[in-house]
């Protein structure tokens, strides 16, 4: 597989998951008018990821801003992650926010509750 | 079609006269000064070249040529005289004379002197004539005879006796004879004592031999005249037969012929002039007087002919011009066919597209209006589902809505509607903005309207709930992507005629501003979306408390999460709670400015990101 790079845009934030560190960054705003397009060959990549790599994943999020449709995106791919964990594989995510962003931190909050195992850390810059 | 084949024609007529205008142009000017430095060059050699060489013919050239003539001539009269000499000196034939040409044996050697002269030195004839006995000896074609006894009565014995008395050793006398066309140089030579000379002998030799030979040679060369003319100016000798005879006068100016014929020059020095006959052409002349003579030897040469090379020079020089013509010719041909044309496609194919832009963005626009107009339709739609300002203002005491889709239209919507017994407010955001927001919203009007029928218009939860179970039946088929799902946040509050206040939301906070302050009140973390979850939504009501003069505030997340301020964080919850608390105790309609003033303020420069929607009422 190849590493995964999609370049920043206006409403879609930069995808970088480089497959030697096993490390996903998602850094920026996402608000396209069509989230499920963007991100479903995102998801696919990552759930085909999963299937073939036993490594350890880091999930980096840096997300300013992020529309309703990207929140329910994040959430399936959170669940996706549950998921994963509970068959044994080792992910991680950091909610990486300005700590005054609250409602980027809110967000990252109500995601933390709905998960059972998924380790995820907010982390204020 | 045709406009724009039409257009093409006019265009391409256009590259090609700024085609024509640039490159021809230059090339024509470059062959032009070309072909004038050319012939300047030329023009200038040639004048260089020929004043050099008329320069050269006159000083030397001709001279040279002249002279050569004359001492051919010169040369052989010479000899005639020495010959001539040779026989008056000659012992034997003295003897005869004295003998009274009686001596058998003077007079046979005499006969074989004068034979030697003729058949051996190749003159033509040989002659002695006595002073004692008169009788004229001669010989001539292989014949010695006694010609004549001269008499002092017959003219035509004139010759010797003005001989006889002209008291010097010789004389040369040239004699054209006009039934033989021939021209004789007679050497008359005294025989004895000058001053009483016995006899006169001599040699009278034929010139036009000379002359013709000389004619012949320099005929290989140059189209020359060689002229031989007496003390009275007649011609007797000339290459043109019509000349002979004629005064020089006929021929050359008079002034000219006057100074050849007077001039008394010496015999050895050329004299040249040049002239120009009744034709325009100019002639080169040189003369001298042949020696002991007063005859004059004249020889000319047109210029034009001495000056034949020139010609060569100018056929050159045409052939030159004409050549880089050709040259030029075919560069131009290279040209076009090599530089200009691609040069000429490339304007073409930029007009091409540049036709083709203009069309494409006259067919966008036209789709774009076609689209802004429906657009536009959709917006009259969609504020005729809301709920209109004029019915919010018989339902609320005291209110304010700001509605802003970020597109024409939008997700966010509020459906309020008054019932006997209560009031019903809902505002929601539904997922996505633009027309896809504004189609979810007329669905979802829709089933609140059917709901609140139906159902049951009196507890917000349920009807979340109801909605919920709505959406899922009507938008889960057909649905490409299972992981995703379109839905909508809400809140929804039921304020009944006792004043008892339910709240129920979904991803959706209440503002409540009472004499406490001003508090958010969350409703159910979830959304309500078409994700097949197993279980059930629930939602839960909240009861908020009545007290005098509260306001109730609903804002979509389009207001709260707005980026902006220094950092492009955000707007942020507790933005808008401080916010509310410094204005919610102004009038509504101020409240509203105010709102807005400090939205626009944080977000500055950066772009709307979503439908914002604030309702916000008074109660009693």
């Amino acid at each position: 597989m190849e590493s995964l790079m999609i370049d920043k845009t206006k409403s879609t934030p930069e995808i970088n998951f480089d497959i030697n560190s096993g490390t996903l960054w998602i850094k920026g705003e996402s608000f396209p008018e069509n989230a499920a397009k963007f991100y479903t060959p995102i998801l696919n990549w990552i759930k085909e990821y999963l299937k073939k790599s036993t490594s350890e994943m880091v999930f980096e999020f840096e997300i300013i801003y992020f529309n309703s449709s990207t929140s329910k995106i994040f959430m399936t791919l959170f669940d996706l992650l549950d998921d994963e964990v509970q068959d044994g594989k080792k992910v991680v995510v950091n909610w990486r926010c300005d700590k005054e962003n609250e409602t980027a931190i809110e967000c990252g909050e109500e995601f933390k509750e709905d998960l059972e195992l998924l380790p995820f850390n907010i982390l204020l810059l | 079609m045709k406009i724009r084949s039409l257009f093409k024609k006019e265009l391409d007529k256009e590259e090609s006269k700024l085609y024509d205008n640039s490159a021809i142009k230059v090339l024509w000017v470059g062959c032009i000064a070309i072909v004038i430095a050319l012939l300047f060059m030329s023009i200038t050699s040639m004048l260089i070249t020929n004043n050099a060489v008329v320069e050269k013919l006159k000083k030397v050239d001709l001279k040279n040529m002249a002279g050569s003539i004359a001492s051919t001539i010169d040369g052989r009269v010479e000899k005639a005289v020495d010959a001539s000499l040779m026989l008056s000196s000659d012992p034997m034939i003295i003897n005869w004379i004295k003998s009274s040409n009686t001596d058998e044996t003077t007079g046979k050697i005499t006969e074989e002197k004068m034979r030697e002269m003729v058949d051996f030195f190749g003159y033509d004839t040989t002659f002695l004539t006595s002073a004692i006995t008169n009788q004229y000896w001669s010989y001539a074609d292989g014949k010695y005879e006694l010609l004549d006894v001269v008499s002092q009565e017959d003219p035509d014995d004139k010759w010797f006796f003005d001989s006889i008395s002209m008291n010097k050793r010789y004389e040369i006398n040239i004699d054209h004879n006009k039934e033989l066309n021939d021209t004789f140089v007679w050497i008359n030579t005294l025989v004895g004592d000058v001053s009483k000379p016995i006899a006169v002998t001599g040699i009278g030799m034929n010139l036009d031999d000379v002359i013709d030979s000389l004619i012949e040679e320099g005929q290989n060369e140059l189209e020359n005249n060689i002229l031989l003319v007496d003390r009275s100016g007649i011609i007797h000798l000339s290459k043109n037969q019509e000349y002979l005879g004629k005064p020089l006068t006929d021929y050359l100016p008079e002034q000219l012929a006057a100074s050849i014929i007077y001039t008394q020059n010496k015999a050895s020095s050329f004299k040249s002039m040049e002239y120009t006959n009744d034709a325009g052409d100019l002639y080169d002349i040189a003369y001298k007087t042949i020696k002991d003579t007063d005859w004059k030897l004249i020889v000319e040469i047109p210029r034009s002919e001495s000056l034949g090379f020139m010609r060569t020079i100018i056929i050159n020089t045409v052939l030159a011009c004409l050549f880089i013509i050709v040259l030029m010719l075919i560069m131009l041909n290279l040209l076009t066919v090599k530089i200009a044309n691609p040069y000429k496609r490339a304007l073409q194919l930029n007009q091409e597209l540049e036709n083709k832009v203009q069309e494409r963005t006259r067919e966008l626009n036209e789709k774009n209006n076609n689209i802004q107009d429906s657009i536009e339709v959709a917006k009259r739609i969609q504020e005729n589902i809301l709920t209109s300002e004029n019915e919010m203002e018989h339902i609320f005491e005291e209110y304010f809505i700001i509605w802003e889709p970020r597109d024409i239209v939008g997700g966010d919507f509020y459906w309020i509607k008054k019932f006997n017994d209560g009031l019903l407010v809902v505002v929601g955001d539904c997922t996505g903005h633009g027309v896809p927001g504004a189609l979810m919203t007329t669905a979802v009007n829709a089933m609140l309207n059917h709901i609140v029928d139906e159902k049951c218009h009196d507890n917000p939860a349920i009807i979340l709930q109801e909605l919920d179970g709505l959406l899922r039946q009507s938008l889960t088929k057909n649905d490409a992507f299972s992981d995703i799902q379109d839905g909508l946040d809400a809140g929804i509050v039921y304020i009944s005629t006792e004043k008892e206040i339910l709240f129920s939301g979904a991803q959706f906070s209440l503002m409540v501003s009472d004499e406490n302050g001003v508090r958010e009140v969350k409703g159910n973390r979830n959304t309500i979306d078409c994700i097949a979850r197993n279980e059930e939504c629930i939602f839960e009501n909240l009861i908020i408390e009545h007290t005098r003069d509260m306001s109730l505030y609903l804002v979509t997340d389009g207001f709260t999460d707005q980026p902006g301020g220094e950092k492009g964080l955000p707007y942020g919850k507790s933005r808008v709670l401080s916010e509310l608390q410094m204005i919610t105790k102004m009038k509504m309609a101020q409240q509203k400015e105010k709102l807005r003033d400090s939205f626009r303020e944080y977000r500055k420069s950066e772009m709307i990101r979503d439908d914002v929607t604030i309702l916000g009422f008074k109660i009693k």
